[in-house]
């Protein structure tokens, strides 16, 4: 920190006596290297583990099946055992993580059990021909793991897993890739899913459970809504007209919200789906009416303009919510 | 010299300080709302996810006007005129936006000046049907420098930066096989001699308005500085000059040399950041360890992937277990302190990198209850 700097806004009398003299502390106090370390820790510990697993998958004969699923089960039961008995209990508020090492824990374990589910499903089908019953325990135990520990990485996963026994992909990087939107179905589940999440997350804040929680219901919430009816807007060729009718209520709705709770992260989300649709919708004209250069010029003038527009609509509502601009 | 106005520049400074000592509760919210209302500054920087945002829409406003260019060039032969057309209306854009809107790293300026930029030089090199790599970096030199200097700006630095090495290299190579030889030695007093009349610049009065550029290059020096000794860049891009394919086994000149600052130089780096508390050297001084590591291993194939995997695994976590429990008590003036980082900027990456997803509030409006001992954890326990 800028010390001089400090110095001279105490002499203004901007900070006081004791401000100042934390911020000196703070130059002559041994430095922490807390993340380096963490940072090294935890890579070492991926590396080692991946290379086990490696070896593992490399020396599975010898090793057999049953002994590794006891053994995956057996890490997995004690990492739940140890978090049950640190854990401060249920409470509808927010619950602060005991200790550092309870969040590592609690996420191996999780991770742990949707492996291990896995693991048994492929290997001795426990749980039937059809994947249903196989991604719904996990997600039971999930979502229950989720709101008795109250950690948020866990309810992403348990989100995750609801998805997938929806027969979707939500992880953030594969939303896109890894889902098959030309099925009608999947469209619609999509849009159910998406809609409830958002219900969810109203839920969570009005009825007071898990306040923190809403966030990423409505995060996860949002994206898939606005994903799947951007997916039904560019499939339904027919009714096109209709979904951008939808994408444009959506978009009103979201807007508004945005700005009512002075959300900067939602505004841009917001603006970039509703862009999308829009770009959609205007390209099909242009190119519809008038396959010739004109609607090339036509496609460039508006991207053009719609850029800028954009670029400066975004910069107007920043300032108007800068003063408290927050994520959620 | 700037476009900016000086107070303008100086005073979102002492906001960011402000800011940060803020963040780590040494100050009030009181006070760092008095020293806000003190320090005005009429620069528009967004936070980060916007400034992405605003970036992402310059991009397709610059690929549209480029394109409605072209189009309208396209009866006649595109040359060299096209492209300074494309650059002077990215750069006029640019000067107008700044004066009228002062944007200061927001998304739109850093886009516009590369974009700029990158239209100048590549209609130079058009020009020279790529030919002439020399001019195209000697005046990337020029162009970088006048925009870092003109908008304050840490990145076109760094461009500038790597323009000038790009240039000095091609011209020494030049020369014949001696200096083809002896290039990597270049490249290393061209990045320690940099370093230090940076470092000397920074502590100037006059330049402190640069000092983030400053910041910015200093950290590439580092970089640059470690390639030019790092065994694997000096032997591949010694074989790419010298147009022979070497082997994995063939020696080059000085390899003795090459490979004993190739695992000094790193660690040479963290001792430095722990003597003089510099976590740029620190953490830049870990990752090229590793570096190096990799970089033995792709010459020296000692054991199996997974076994060599495994023992690096292990070693990482027994170092930092060992040091974590040696740093119980702070010693070489060193601490393992959770609360002293427990700053905003970590809590999001952290929180990035677990899930992408985060519940955590970001901005100022967190409530700060002073004083009553909570501050004290921050970085001064009382154990030491």
């Amino acid at each position: 920190m800028d010390i001089p700097l400090f110095r001279k806004l105490l002499e203004k009398g901007l900070i006081s006596e004791g401000e100042f003299e934390c911020v000196e502390q703070h130059e002559r106090a041994p430095l922490s290297i807390y993340i380096e370390l963490t940072s090294i820790l935890s890579l070492g510990i991926l590396l080692f583990t991946t290379a086990i697993g490696i070896l593992v998958y490399k020396n599975i004969d010898s090793i057999g099946h049953a002994a590794l699923i006891t053994m995956i089960a057996a890490t997995c039961i004690f990492c739940f055992a140890f978090c049950i008995r640190k854990a401060k209990g249920y409470s509808n508020k927010k619950v602060d993580s005991p200790t550092a090492l309870f969040d590592y824990f609690l996420i191996f374990g999780c991770l742990l059990l949707v492996t291990l589910v896995g693991y048994l499903q492929f290997e001795y089908k426990v749980f039937g021909v059809d994947w249903g019953l196989a991604t719904f325990v996990p997600m039971v135990v999930l979502f229950t793991a989720a709101y008795y520990f109250d950690h948020i990485d866990v309810l992403s996963m348990a989100i995750t897993n609801l998805a997938a026994w929806a027969g979707l992909t939500v992880a953030p990087l594969n939303i896109i890739r890894s889902n098959d939107f030309q099925d009608e179905q999947l469209i619609f589940t999509a849009i159910i899913l998406g809609a409830g999440l958002l219900a969810l997350s109203f839920l969570s804040s009005r009825k007071q459970v898990k306040q923190h929680f809403a966030f990423t219901y409505k995060n996860f919430g949002a994206h898939l809504l606005f994903i799947s009816i951007l997916a039904a807007l560019f499939h339904f060729d027919h009714t096109f007209l209709v979904w951008f009718l939808v994408l444009a209520v959506i978009f009103y709705l979201f807007f508004r919200y945005a700005i009512r709770v002075h959300s900067f992260y939602f505004l841009v989300v917001t603006l970039f789906y509703g862009y999308i649709g829009l770009s959609y919708v205007m390209c099909n004209f242009l190119f519809f009416n008038n396959e010739s250069t004109g609607g090339i010029y036509a496609a460039t003038i508006y991207f053009l303009v719609s850029g800028i527009s954009l670029i400066k609509a975004l910069i107007y509502y920043n300032q108007l919510l800068k003063n408290d601009a927050h994520l959620y | 010299m700037h476009i900016y106005i000086d107070t303008d520049l100086y005073n979102k400074h002492v906001q960011d300080e402000a800011y940060q000592a803020y963040g780590k509760k040494y100050i009030t919210e009181e006070a760092y709302k008095n020293i806000r209302d003190n320090y005005t500054s009429n620069l528009y920087t967004p936070n980060n996810f916007i400034r992405i945002a605003l970036g992402l829409l310059t991009i397709v406003a610059i690929i549209f006007s480029a394109l409605l260019v072209i189009l309208v060039f396209l009866s006649s032969t595109p040359g060299i005129g096209m492209y300074i057309i494309l650059a002077l209306i990215n750069y006029v854009s640019l000067e107008l936006l700044v004066r009228n809107k002062q944007y200061y790293n927001a998304g739109v300026d850093n886009l516009l000046m590369f974009s700029s930029a990158a239209f100048l030089l590549s209609g130079i090199a058009v020009y020279n049907d790529f030919a002439n790599a020399t001019l195209v970096s000697g005046v990337a030199v020029i162009v970088f420098l006048y925009l870092s200097v003109r908008f304050v700006d840490g990145f076109m630095a760094i461009l500038s930066y790597l323009g000038l090495l790009v240039f000095i290299f091609l011209l020494y190579t030049r020369i014949g096989a001696f200096a083809k030889a002896t290039a990597p030695f270049l490249i290393m007093i061209f990045s320690a001699v940099t370093y230090g009349c940076l470092t000397v610049l920074r502590k100037k009065d006059a330049y402190q308005l640069y000092r983030r550029c400053f910041k910015s290059v200093l950290l590439v020096t580092i970089l640059t500085f470690y390639s030019s000794v790092n065994y694997f860049v000096v032997k591949e891009l010694g074989g790419e000059m010298s147009g022979v394919h070497l082997g994995e086994i063939d020696p080059i000149p000085f390899g003795w040399l090459f490979w004993v600052l190739t695992f000094v130089v790193p660690v040479a780096y963290v001792a430095h950041g722990v003597k003089k508390r510099d976590l740029m050297f620190l953490r830049i001084g870990l990752v090229l360890v590793g570096m190096s590591v990799f970089t033995f291993r792709y010459y020296y194939h000692v054991l199996s992937v997974e076994m060599a995997v495994l023992i690096g695994g292990f070693i990482m976590i027994a170092i930092s277990y060992a040091i974590i429990k040696y740093l119980r008590i702070p010693r070489f003036g060193l601490s393992f302190n959770r609360n002293a980082d427990l700053n905003e900027t970590r809590i999001n990456i952290e929180s990035l990198v677990i899930t992408q997803v985060t519940g955590q509030k970001t901005s100022a409006t967190t409530g700060v209850e002073f004083g009553g001992g909570s501050f004290g954890s921050g970085g001064a326990g009382g154990d030491y």
